[in-house]
């Protein structure tokens, strides 16, 4: 297990809270449809471990909980990985290494590790939290897409997705490499500590 | 590539940090070892799990056509055996090495060592080649740790607003950081070394 993963508690607010899972989101991330892909395999991913781990661990040996269920995340990202493939082999090709590595996607680490704690939170938070994930990659990707290049990708099957013109000349060229990543990311981390400040809680 | 081109590619015009983006979410944390046994535990981890990949993935799956399932079989069996060699250095005598096998042990399951050891097999690099640019992304990846971990002593003692203090403003100076690693790009490189 990751030491991310060890010492991140399963926060409710993954991406700009805890910044947990950056890693898709800050480099591969620059069209909406890449958001929506990457996005919903960490979330599916975090999810189907974090509801079939609890039940799953008393089939498995103890020693060998954790190699068992990185290999379940592993198959899981694989099975994603083909299935992306198939829907959009042009969109799948893109995204290079980034479809395996939703195995090892941090929020997924995070996931897996809290499927095999004892008594852990209940389903509905693992999905609010899981859900908080995707909405928020989707918006970070669709930004960076908007501002950048002046278009949404959507995520729609075939060899070739269908791309809505939004701006005749983007603003910001530079947000669609991970540069851009990362500076939307910051900004949207600032504006949600801030968010949180005035509601009275306080970020690390 | 020449070899001198492989490194420079590797740790500047391809940070695995700044241009993929892998090994983000612990490089924006403060809990870290010591720099030495991290770039130690880092190097020996990725060096091992790139070149098993690339065996695995150029000698066995591609053949078979079978190359997207290097992610199962890195799971079912590079992690363990390194996990297993990780926690064989952890029980050696020597202090270093003791903390360099804890190191390896928790990094061999994350993005950054499974990242580099994807690009390397996945470059249509020799062995050697492919064992080399994972050393030298995990060199890149520390000079990048280094370079931020400067860059946020700094903005602890800047006039920031209240919200962009901390995670925020590292964020967006490694942004400004990776348009800077932009500029070494791979066509520069190519014509400069070779």
């Amino acid at each position: 297990m990751s030491m991310e993963a060890r010492r991140e508690p399963f926060t409710p607010d993954p991406l700009l809270g805890a910044l947990i899972g950056l890693c898709p989101v800050v480099a591969a991330s620059d069209s909406l449809a890449d958001g929506v892909i990457l996005g919903l395999g960490a979330a599916l991913s975090a999810l189907v471990l974090g509801l079939s781990l609890p039940s799953l661990k008393s089939l498995m040996p103890a020693r060998l909980r954790s190699p068992m269920a990185f290999a379940l995340a592993a198959g899981l990202a694989a099975l994603y990985g083909l299935a992306a493939e198939a829907y959009s082999p042009l969109l799948a090709k893109g995204l290079g290494i980034y479809l395996p590595l939703v195995a090892v996607n941090c929020l997924v680490l995070a996931s897996l590790r809290r499927g095999l704690r004892p008594g852990e939170d209940s389903a509905l938070g693992l999905a609010a939290t899981v859900f908080l994930y995707f909405l928020v990659s989707v918006l970070v990707a669709g930004l960076r897409e908007v501002l950048g290049a002046g278009r949404l990708t959507l995520p729609t099957p075939g060899l070739s997705p269908r791309s809505l013109l939004i701006l005749e000349s983007p603003p910001l060229r530079l947000l669609v490499a991970p540069a851009g990543g990362f500076m939307v990311l910051g900004c949207l981390a600032a504006a949600y500590r801030l968010v949180q400040r005035v509601r009275g809680r306080r970020l690390p | 590539m020449s070899y001198l081109g492989i490194v420079l590619v590797s740790a500047f015009a391809s940070n695995v940090l700044l241009a993929y983006g892998l090994g983000v979410c612990p490089a924006f944390r403060r809990d870290r070892e010591s720099p030495l046994v991290s770039i130690l535990a880092l190097g020996l981890v990725n060096t091992l799990a790139a070149a098993a990949l690339w065996i695995l993935r150029v000698l066995v799956l591609e053949p078979l056509r079978l190359g997207s399932l290097d992610v199962l079989l890195f799971a079912v069996l590079v992690a363990p055996a390194l996990k297993y060699l990780a926690r064989a250095v952890a029980s050696l005598e020597s202090p270093l090495l003791r903390k360099i096998g804890s190191a390896a042990d928790e990094a061999v399951v994350g993005c950054l060592v499974f990242g580099i050891a994807l690009l390397s097999s996945r470059s249509g690099y020799l062995l050697p080649e492919a064992v080399l640019a994972s050393a030298s992304s995990c060199l890149g990846y520390w000079a990048a740790l280094v370079l931020l971990e400067a860059v946020r002593e700094r903005l602890e003692l800047s006039d920031l607003p209240a919200s962009f203090r901390g995670a925020p403003s590292v964020l967006a100076s490694a942004g400004l950081m990776a348009m800077a690693f932009m500029g070494i790009d791979l066509t520069l490189v190519k014509n400069l070394v070779g």
